[in-house]
């Protein structure tokens, strides 16, 4: 008998486990595969294969029933969720009961539950972090000191480039370090003229092409992965059957697999991780199947915590032994608090009638991009930090809809061009506080046995500051440009509406006041690695994505060499 | 041998790719809609010809040519309340009611002319829910018209992967390359 229960734990035990799919669970599983560790990927959600699990990826608009609306009662299963609510995108959609959370402040959280998570999702903006985001805190005083610095993450940020491909242009601005780029989009007319009329007026306000997760322009690396030259369809949601972008389904996951070191393992909801009280160290994750409802056990000597920012603060809080009653590595008791986001509320638009012969051709799958300028070499406002913004300009077309018979259809045969419009979004830095944070339900389960997640989050009177700040000052921008009919708007937006949530087991020098050390390992458990968004001290304003692939790239190198020095 | 091998495995590979994992049911034609429309026959007759005196044959196509009867009947089936659903079954009721009693003839015996007279009289009506019927019923007409596989490739040069973005180029050019993309294909 103690053989047959040993041989059932050896059957169950790898050398890794990867709680995740996502985009960092994806960087976990590439790099601890790729050492030689047999490692164990599991995701909540269903599986998705690269291009056979797009279903509607190569369809037309004529090709959908009802042109992309939901019908009626398939809408109902879905509960309020407004996101993926497309019939191109229904796929991705998470259904009614699948996860409740307590919104104890209104909080908008968006989710990919199945295989690539997010990746398959996500804006594809890949901008660095530079020195003026990760001394933040320590300059401006709020969170705790960031335990590395841009020169830590440097040259796992090129490791992470040449791997995804990135597309971008060098523009030589510290406060966004270029990097390892595939050939830029080009601007169009009319954000090079902003981009002009701005470097004219401004010192410090430069508009560049963001740099994107896209191939512009393979290198064998990226054939070898099996993808190939984005063409531009911009319809990169549904799943890119080219892998034109990069997603963990295109990219990190069939190159981990390729190596005959991974496990994948769909339907499989984490519960909690394992502390091994004698060993001092985890030895394992509980599972539950979605399909059978049963709880299993799988062992590991390394876990990485890739779960997404929210789920990964949720699983460490269930995580209850005897040495931590609070949630593991929670002996500080900050665990789940500083949760930050990203501040997307303000919105500037207008028209343009300059450049009224000229027009664009094709699709960009990229935006305009303004870095940080306020506060950027000290304080210089009323408020802590500043924002980046997105920059978009284009023409429509429109037709007129009047009458009805021969004349409607003349019309609507005959489309006019209209004027250029221009756009602008804010992308904020938010102050991580102690009072925003996340925590268990003490009474409420969710379908898997799991405790409901209660999120507390709210705007800071910092955040309305920086919102006004950004509408006045793109107004002032776009208006100095020429440009006419100048609208700023702030949405309100809950926060989480920009799916940038971070934080909750952040990094640090000190165990006293941070939960992660500085390379992601919990301090008090350094078998176990948190390398999503759910590490984060501070947020910055750039999209976060290629920052979570080289932290956990760079995690997992340091991961396997102390696994080797243990064994000499 | 080997090459038969190869051969073997990629016929399993391809045939994999042909059988839609239980989750695929999420996302297939007849999941998304499709159910029995709920107009009767007569009714949905009257709604094809409603639509297309909206949008008539002419030198091209018009809306029934183009299947946008059946696109516009799947809408209201499927993506609308009943309240609205009844509003239009009641709406093609007075359409009927009204060339009765112009024209002395059901809407379907009406002669082109008539039939665009009796909508442009329901487009001004002071009665909102005339007005609101074919207001609605416009609509979606235009909707399944512009958004026709007819009308996107021969008319709006819609092309799925242009392969390219130029960021400012002459107006016309855009419409031509657009063109010549579609005539490669």
């Amino acid at each position: 008998m103690a053989n047959l229960n040993i041989d059932a734990v050896k059957a169950m035990t790898y050398d890794a486990i990867v709680i995740g799919s996502g985009i960092s669970g994806g960087w976990a599983a590439k790099e601890l595969c790729e050492k030689g560790l047999k490692t164990l990927v599991l995701e909540r959600g269903r599986d998705v294969k690269h291009v056979t699990d797009y279903p509607t990826a190569n369809l037309n608009p004529w090709d959908f029933p009802h042109r992309g609306q939901v019908p009626l009662a398939l809408r109902a299963e879905y509960g309020k969720s407004r996101s993926f609510m497309r019939e191109e995108t229904l796929q991705w959609a998470i259904k009614e009961g699948e996860q409740p959370f307590v919104q104890e402040k209104p909080f908008t959280w968006t989710r990919g539950y199945h295989v690539g998570g997010k990746s398959l999702l996500w804006a594809r903006q890949t901008q660095r972090w530079s020195d003026f985001d990760f001394d933040g805190p320590a300059r401006d005083g709020f969170a705790v000191d960031w335990p590395i610095r841009y020169a830590d993450i440097a040259p796992w940020y090129s490791y992470v480039e040449k791997f995804a491909g990135i597309s971008g242009n060098k523009d030589g601005l510290p406060q966004l370090p270029d990097g390892e780029f595939l050939p830029p989009f080009e601007l169009n007319c009319v954000e090079d003229h902003l981009k002009g009329v701005l470097a004219k007026n401004y010192q410090d306000r430069h508009v560049v092409q963001g740099r994107c997760a896209h191939l512009t322009k393979p290198q064998p690396i990226h054939y070898q992965q099996g993808r190939a030259q984005c063409m531009n369809r911009t319809l990169c949601v549904r799943g890119c059957p080219l892998g034109g972008y990069f997603s963990s389904n295109a990219s990190t996951l069939p190159w981990a697999e390729k190596t005959g070191k991974m496990t994948l393992r769909p339907h499989s909801v984490v519960h909690s991780i394992i502390y091994d009280e004698q060993k001092g160290k985890a030895s394992g994750v509980r599972v539950v199947d979605t399909n059978t409802k049963q709880m299993m056990e799988f062992y590991a000597n390394t876990i990485f915590v890739n779960g997404s920012a929210l789920n990964s603060n949720l699983i460490l809080l269930n995580s209850i032994s005897s040495r931590f009653p609070n949630g593991l590595g929670n002996d500080n008791g900050l665990l789940g608090k500083f949760i930050a986001w990203h501040n997307y509320r303000g919105h500037v638009s207008a028209q343009y009638d300059g450049f009224s012969d000229k027009t664009t051709d094709g699709r960009n799958p990229s935006n305009g991009y303004m870095p940080r300028f306020r506060n950027l070499h000290r304080q210089e406002t009323d408020f802590l930090r500043g924002y980046a913004a997105g920059i978009g300009a284009g023409r429509g077309s429109s037709q007129n809809r009047d009458g009805l018979g021969a004349d409607l259809k003349a019309s609507l045969l005959n489309p006019q061009i209209g004027p250029w419009h221009v756009s602008s979004w804010m992308m904020g830095e938010t102050v991580p506080t102690e009072k925003n944070h996340v925590r268990l339900d003490t009474t409420q389960k969710d379908p898997y046995g799991i405790p409901l997640l209660v999120t507390s989050a709210d705007w800071t009177e910092n955040d309305d500051k920086m919102v006004k700040d950004y509408m006045e000052q793109f107004t002032e921008m776009f208006t100095l440009a020429g440009f006419q009919n100048v609208k700023a708007s702030d949405s309100h937006s809950n926060p989480g509406a920009d799916i940038h949530e971070m934080g909750g087991v952040r990094m640090g020098k000190d165990p006293k006041t941070s939960i992660l050390n500085q390379w992601n390992q919990v301090h008090q458990c350094k078998n176990v690695f948190v390398t999503d968004g759910a590490c984060m001290t501070s947020t910055g304003t750039q999209n976060p994505s290629l920052t979570y692939m080289a932290l956990t790239a760079r995690a997992a190198s340091y991961a396997v060499d102390e696994l080797k020095k243990k064994n000499r | 041998m080997q090459r038969r091998g190869a051969i073997k495995y990629l016929t399993l590979t391809a045939g994999t790719l042909f059988v839609a994992p239980a989750w695929a049911t999420a996302w297939t034609k007849a999941s998304v809609g499709a159910k029995t429309a709920y107009l009767s026959a007569a009714a949905g007759d009257l709604l094809a010809d409603v639509v297309d005196t909206i949008i008539p044959v002419t030198d091209t196509p018009g809306a029934k040519e183009l299947g946008v009867p059946g696109f516009v009947q799947r809408m209201l089936t499927d993506c609308y309340e009943k309240e609205v659903q009844d509003k239009v079954k009641n709406g093609l009721e007075r359409v009927d009611a009204l060339a009765t009693e112009s024209y002395g003839k059901p809407f379907a015996r009406a002669d082109a002319t008539q039939r665009l007279a009796l909508l442009t009289r329901l487009a001004s009506s002071t009665d909102t829910d005339e007005k609101e019927f074919l207001a609605l019923v416009k609509n979606l007409t235009i909707q399944g018209y512009t958004t026709s596989e007819y009308v996107m490739t021969t008319f709006y040069h819609y092309v799925m992967a242009p392969g390219h973005y130029y960021g400012c180029v002459p107006v016309p050019s855009a419409v031509s390359s657009a063109k010549e993309m579609n005539n490669k294909r």
